[in-house]
């Protein structure tokens, strides 16, 4: 057998379905909580209350902003949705909607993109394509979709495969300057939390950042491995319940490291899972397996994503610089936790002869987050700027407007420097992936 | 499972070497700034700066209140002259006060209730008439810029048919009696158990004293920039100017109590008001812990900008609504030499000090 044969053969052997089964569970069970915690933070009406103006990613604009009210409904819907995906009750139209629903809400404002959110996202987008409802679901219970015991391990293996990219390149976005020669940002953020019992004073020692950055790096290339292997899952999983819980009591993440301690569980053999599930009724039709029709197309359709997942993140090499401080490329890619960032944008208005006409009150336009990530992000000042012209002309009925800016970014310690040219008139760039010249490369002082 | 352990071991064996052989690399980017001097930074600004500006505005919006009363008493153009004097009085001291917007500040909202400028009209009529809601916030109705509005606005004889008016009456009587018992409150607090733990709130966190320090300084920063001169000035709306939005617009006293404002942050970055002598601030921790920002030091750099600004306040005369629409040459340069500071101010500051940024937080979480 060729190698490519062998690789074939070895994803389609039939494994167990009860992880994928563990998996739904949790997943969606997270998720539903995830939901319900939203609705109930009144973090909808603060976010999405003002119909103004969101920022968009890129090729993404077209996402309609719909107001909070209209948000709410869509996470009503998503609650009972994922609670059907839970269930493995009308499952696939239930994981549609859960998916398009945290389409719409990760889409509609750029402002509050997380890495976490888009984990979420893509794995929302693989469930619906898994059959996780063909065992201990209502589906099999009461509408009589078929039971299988066994499933492909390709089925498996993508969504390892998706949870090592976020570690790997997680680990790999580490090794730059600043977070291992400087301990930045954890050098920042750690004696910030130093008020916390027992570990704070802890925290404010320098030691302690050079200990989290050093073993933060290290753990995220390595752990997606050691959870491969049999012999060192078990206490590789250990790291990963004290890692996620630890960073989750320092910082203000979420649900993030719930998200990873509950889905790194699909690492885990097929007879743990089994053996967990039986004990509350998992009970599938014994040596059925659940055969895919036209593997080829799914085959090329998981090369494509597997193709897409490896490049999104490298993506960056391809602009020349810090990515930390030009953010080209910096999204979609596993940096977290990379940057400490302060900045402050102000936007000058000039008409069409360059006379100077005014500065721009941000406030009046943006909430006070949507500023503050502004100040620090390129493409959002970009966008920003476009949205400025248009707004002004109409409000003060004048043409050719010209709109600059004078943006000081402190990045990891370093004392602010520009991060656009600041005679550059912002209207007529136009945000694509091409190299953006405008930004002014950062200098290490 | 052998692999793994021999990584832990390399590891933890790196991190010990590097721990004992030669710490100064790993502190180099975080001044680490003495337990003692901070107690003794916060016990500096609380006594010398905090309680000071609170006692003075207290005693002074008392002053108002019974001048106030006096007057309503016996409305005669001798005691309206009175309480417009005292008014001004307690105004002035209370720019003073103002940049110390945490704890039991924030508590009472209490810029809010005395400072949101300029009033809006159509509250204020509304709640003339409907009577004075305490709690209610936000709605640009209250505290001095109402007073300026009714004890100012006309001549003396129309001033004193509208403040007889008796819906007119209760108002003014409960927005000082809010006034009054919400700054006597803050006073209280930093007198008492809030200023004890202000002066042990040591350390960096979010919440800790010299995080509320920089972070509120920066915020009064700011409100003098926009409010006082960016958004009167027209340069926050392309050239349409609004003069009449100026603060202490119909007291005529806009130039005064932005300039009180100014020389309130001032002595907020330097420890007291005027000069830079020995004094424990902002500006000593920067100088004492030598921060730079490039190849110069922070603080000169600070000290140079403060300067600019000032001294380009100085330059106008009059009232401030006065060179908003005749002196745009003067305002501007003011406005611009005001939005370099910031930049110091919000990001090579905090930057430095190793500070978030944190009166912007992150609605939701972050990652």
């Amino acid at each position: 057998m060729s190698s490519i044969q062998k690789i074939k053969a070895y994803l389609n052997t039939g494994v167990s379905i009860a992880p994928l089964v563990s998996f739904r569970l949790l997943f969606y069970g997270l998720f539903l909580v995830g939901a319900i915690r939203f609705i109930a933070s009144g973090w909808i009406n603060e976010l999405y209350s003002d119909t103004g103006f969101y920022f968009k990613f890129y090729g993404l604009s077209w996402v309609p902003n719909i107001g909070s009210d209209a948000m709410l409904a869509i996470y009503i819907v998503m609650v009972l949705s994922s609670l059907c995906c839970l269930l493995g009750f009308f499952y696939r139209l239930s994981a549609i909607i859960t998916f398009l629903g945290f389409f719409f809400y990760e889409f509609t404002d750029a402002t509050n993109y997380l890495n976490h959110y888009y984990l979420v996202l893509l794995l929302l987008f693989l469930l619906i394509f898994l059959p996780a409802n063909k065992a201990f679901s209502f589906d099999v219970r009461y509408r009589g979709v078929k039971s299988f015991d066994r499933i492909p391990r390709f089925m498996i293996v993508i969504i390892q495969f998706q949870l090592a990219c976020v570690y790997f390149f997680a680990g790999l976005a580490k090794l730059n300057a600043d977070w291992l020669i400087n301990y930045m940002p954890m050098a920042v953020w750690l004696p910030s939390k130093s008020d916390l019992p027992l570990l704070g004073p802890l925290l404010a020692k320098p030691f302690t950042a050079a200990l989290f950055s050093y073993g933060g790096a290290i753990y995220d290339l390595s752990i997606a491995f050691f959870l491969c292997f049999k012999r060192t899952r078990t206490i590789a999983y250990l790291f990963v319940l004290g890692f996620h819980l630890m960073v989750g009591l320092l910082f203000n993440i979420g649900l993030f490291p719930w998200i990873m301690i509950l889905s790194t569980t699909i690492f885990f053999s097929d007879e743990k899972h089994v053996k967990i599930l039986s004990k509350i009724g998992f009970n599938p039709n014994k040596d059925t397996t659940f055969v895919v029709n036209k593997i080829k197309v799914v085959y090329l359709g998981l090369a494509f994503y597997v193709f897409v997942q490896l490049i999104l993140p490298m993506r960056s090499l391809l602009y020349p610089g810090n990515v930390l401080w030009h953010e080209q490329g910096y999204r979609f890619s596993w940096r977290v936790m990379l940057v400490e960032k302060a900045g402050v944008a102000t936007f000058n208005v000039f008409d069409e002869d360059d006379v100077f006409l005014g500065e721009v009150d941000n406030s009046k336009y943006l909430s006070a987050y949507q500023e503050k990530q502004m100040a620090i992000q390129p493409d959002f000042i970009l966008q920003y700027a476009h949205h400025l012209k248009n707004q002004l002309e109409e409000e003060y009925k004048i043409k050719n407007l010209k709109i600059k800016c004078d943006c000081f970014v402190a990045l990891n310690g370093r004392a602010s420097q520009r991060l656009v040219y600041a005679d550059t008139d912002l209207s007529q760039e136009v945000d694509n992936w091409a190299i953006k010249k405008w930004i002014i490369p950062i200098t290490d002082n | 499972m052998r692999l793994f352990s021999i990584l832990v071991i390399c590891v933890s064996i790196g991190f010990f070497s590097s721990c004992s052989s030669d710490e100064t690399p790993i502190s180099s980017l975080c001044p680490t700034i003495d337990e003692a001097d901070q107690t003794a930074l916060f016990q500096f600004y609380k006594d010398e700066l905090i309680i000071p500006a609170y006692t003075q505005a207290v005693s002074d919006v008392q002053v108002l209140k019974s001048g106030l009363d006096n007057f309503l008493n016996d409305p005669s153009t001798d005691n309206l002259l009175d309480v417009q004097n005292q008014f001004k009085t307690a105004y002035l001291s209370w720019e003073y006060a103002e940049p110390f917007y945490f704890g039991p500040a924030e508590d009472q909202l209490i810029e809010d209730h005395f400072n949101y400028f300029p009033i809006d009209m159509e509250n204020l009529q509304l709640a003339i008439q409907g009577g004075f809601d305490a709690e209610l916030t936000e709605k640009y109705d209250r505290g001095f810029p109402a007073m300026d509005y009714l004890l100012f606005n006309g001549s003396e004889s129309e001033i004193i048919e509208t403040l007889t008016q008796s819906d007119v009456r209760a108002y003014l009587l409960a927005n000082i009696e809010n006034m009054e018992s919400r700054i006597v409150a803050v006073e209280e607090a930093w007198r008492g158990s809030f200023g004890a733990s202000f002066v042990a709130n040591t350390g960096k966190a979010d919440g800790a004293s010299l995080s509320q320090i920089i972070n509120t300084y920066n915020r009064h920063y700011e409100t003098i920039k926009r409010n006082r001169i960016g958004l009167p000035s027209g340069i926050l709306t392309l050239g349409f100017k609004q003069p009449q939005v100026v603060e202490g617009f119909y007291s005529a006293m806009s130039l005064e109590l932005a300039k009180a404002s100014v020389a309130a942050s001032s002595a907020y970055f330097y420890g007291h008001v005027g000069g830079t002598d020995a004094h424990r601030s902002i500006y000593s921790l920067l100088n004492d812990l030598g921060l730079l920002s490039g190849n110069d030091r922070l603080a000169d750099k600070m000290e140079a900008e403060i300067k600019i600004f000032t001294d380009h306040l100085n330059d106008i005369n009059g009232t401030l609504d006065y060179a908003v629409e005749f002196e745009t040459e003067t305002i501007n340069q003011l406005y611009q030499s005001m939005s370099g500071f910031v930049v110091l101010a919000k990001t090579d500051m905090p930057t430095a000090l190793c500070i978030s940024i944190t009166y912007v937080d992150n609605p939701s979480d972050s990652d």
